[in-house]
């Protein structure tokens, strides 16, 4: 029999919990956030592994659910968060893998090379190295700005700053970026 | 926005299909096999729904993509379930009678109903109706066509199986009175249908086109007070039957051919209606949508608005029903979902 649950219309029965979140509320999130959380890990790890990589973010967005705070930042942010964190997880995964591998004396797939990456995604070559100079937490701003299209302060939430830090470390990285491609003899 | 190319990156086109969705749709639904809710669910695990007391099933594309939408033949309509009338009581079985053939609805997911923080940035229900009523008036111009997709979503019981339903119905209304639907089953545990792909059982002709039992003039001709609307809609609704006039208002306030003025009347007549429990902003934290929802005493109701525009998104109207199609709280939950519509300048083919 089904079971039709009324609409919760009392104030003291509070506010939503994230682990109130049933299975329409992910859905909800899933189908707000995959394209663009797809198109950031794409551009972070590559065609090969974005869709394993992506159901792992929204797995992982299931599972923690009961962390998701609204007043700390939307769902969106959240969701990248998450997505921002495997993606990192992913290419340790590799480099750990890639170390192994080399000591057997294999050549590594190239595609778990972040620089085979960035080819793959056609970045000219002085993209790749002027992101290449940047540390982790400007690229990682850097991705998230360009590939996921998210605000200023959806990126603070994500990487953990606040948002003048985002902005004046996007500023520096739009600098290098645009004085490496400079320096290569080209107005991109 | 900054984007990629703003900070001289290259594009990074997602690729992601319709097929590719799905399969991120059937991992997720691997990774999360372990995890279930509290009421033993977890996310795109379609489930038979004699066994499982409901599910939630993935929403389809927000809008059907053209090619969902069948060649209309003139002469061969006799789809009473193509109308987009809400349903009687009596018309809502034959509804659902007559999609029995095919089809039979049966349990669907539990409403989503809940509670939600409150969030001052976001705009009283009366700013969101006026700003409804400012928005600019959609009209059909000459060879122009309205569709709409309305979404039935359920399980079919025996003697259909495990077969878990999907509905798609869409109308096409200009002078030519010509109007489409199509449906499609699929397995219980089987991902739910690509809805880019074809579409079997469509069936479309002409005849007068009309949209919950008004004309296209009609729709347009109705008062923008919503107690003139209240009063203008009767004719039009099952007597005094509350749920039918609340089915009425959802789905006229999600039409886009309705003069945005009385789109917001009839978000108003909504709002004032017994049984509307809140308005607030999205609690999932989107900063831009408005749930609007409530009760009647079958089921329950929701439009999505937009929250800077005040136009609606999406609605749905969920109601349990008995095998004979007849409304029965003992019996199988059905959501209709109205999805996002559009008007485009030529028939499909």
């Amino acid at each position: 029999m089904a079971e039709v649950r009324a609409p919760v219309s009392d104030p003291d029965e509070g506010e939503v919990q994230p682990s109130d979140w049933s299975v329409s509320d992910f859905e909800r999130v899933f189908t707000r956030c995959h394209p663009s959380v797809h198109r950031f890990v794409v551009a972070r790890v590559g065609r090969s592994h974005a869709e394993d990589v992506t159901a792992e973010v929204f797995a992982e967005a299931w599972r923690s659910r009961a962390r998701f705070n609204p007043d700390a930042g939307n769902v969106n942010a959240w969701v990248f968060g998450i997505a921002n964190n495997l993606t990192k997880r992913h290419h340790r995964t590799l480099a750990t893998r890639r170390r192994a591998i080399a000591r057997l004396g294999v050549a590594p797939d190239p595609a778990f090379d972040e620089d085979a990456l960035l080819a793959r995604v056609s970045a000219p070559a002085d993209l790749e190295q002027a992101l290449g100079q940047l540390d982790d937490l400007d690229r990682e701003i850097v991705m998230l700005v360009a590939y996921g299209s998210l605000s200023m302060h959806e990126i603070a939430d994500v990487v953990g700053i606040p948002v003048g830090t985002v902005k004046s470390r996007l500023s520096r990285a739009r600098e290098r970026i645009r004085s490496a491609t400079d320096g290569q003899g080209g107005e991109r | 926005m900054t984007d990629h190319a703003d900070l001289g990156l290259p594009d990074v086109p997602a690729d992601l299909d319709a097929a590719a969705v799905q399969r991120i749709r059937a991992r997720i639904a691997r990774l999360t096999e372990d995890s279930p809710d509290a009421e033993g669910r977890t996310p795109f695990a379609v489930l038979a729904p004699s066994s499982s007391g409901g599910s939630d099933l993935p929403s389809p594309d927000p809008a059907p993509p053209v090619a969902l939408i069948p060649t209309l033949v003139p002469g061969e309509s006799d789809a009473a379930y193509v109308s987009s009338s809400p349903p009687s009581r009596r018309r809502r079985g034959t509804w659902l009678v007559a999609a029995a053939v095919l089809l039979v609805v049966a349990l669907a997911g539990t409403l989503l109903v809940r509670t939600t923080r409150q969030d001052d940035t976001h705009p009283t229900l009366a700013e969101v109706t006026h700003r409804l009523a400012e928005q600019p008036d959609v009209t059909l111009a000459p060879g122009q066509y309205w569709y709409y997709a309305k979404v039935t979503r359920g399980a079919a019981p025996a003697p259909l199986g495990d077969s878990v339903v999907w509905a798609v119905q869409w109308m096409a209304m200009d002078g030519s009175g010509a109007i489409g639907s199509a449906m499609r089953t699929v397995p219980a545990g089987e991902a739910p249908p690509d809805l880019s792909g074809d579409v079997t059982g469509d069936e479309a002709g002409p005849g007068e086109v009309t949209a919950l039992g008004l004309s296209y003039a009609q729709l347009r001709d109705l008062p923008a007070d919503p107690v003139a609307l209240r009063e203008a809609s009767r004719p039009y609704l099952d007597g005094s039957d509350p749920d039918m006039e609340v089915q009425f208002f959802v789905e006229l306030a999600t039409f886009i051919v309705v003069p945005p003025a009385t789109r917001a009347a009839a978000l108003e007549v909504l709002i004032d209606y017994a049984g509307v429990t809140t308005s607030r902003a999205d609690d999932l934290g989107f900063p831009d949508r408005v749930a609007i929802e409530g009760t009647f005493s079958f089921g329950n109701w929701l439009v999505l608005v937009d929250a800077e525009t005040g136009v609606p998104i999406e609605g749905y109207y969920g109601y349990p029903t008995g095998s004979d199609g007849n409304p029965d709280l003992g019996g199988t939950q059905v959501r209709e979902q109205y999805l996002p519509e559009r008007i485009v300048d030529q028939l499909p083919t």
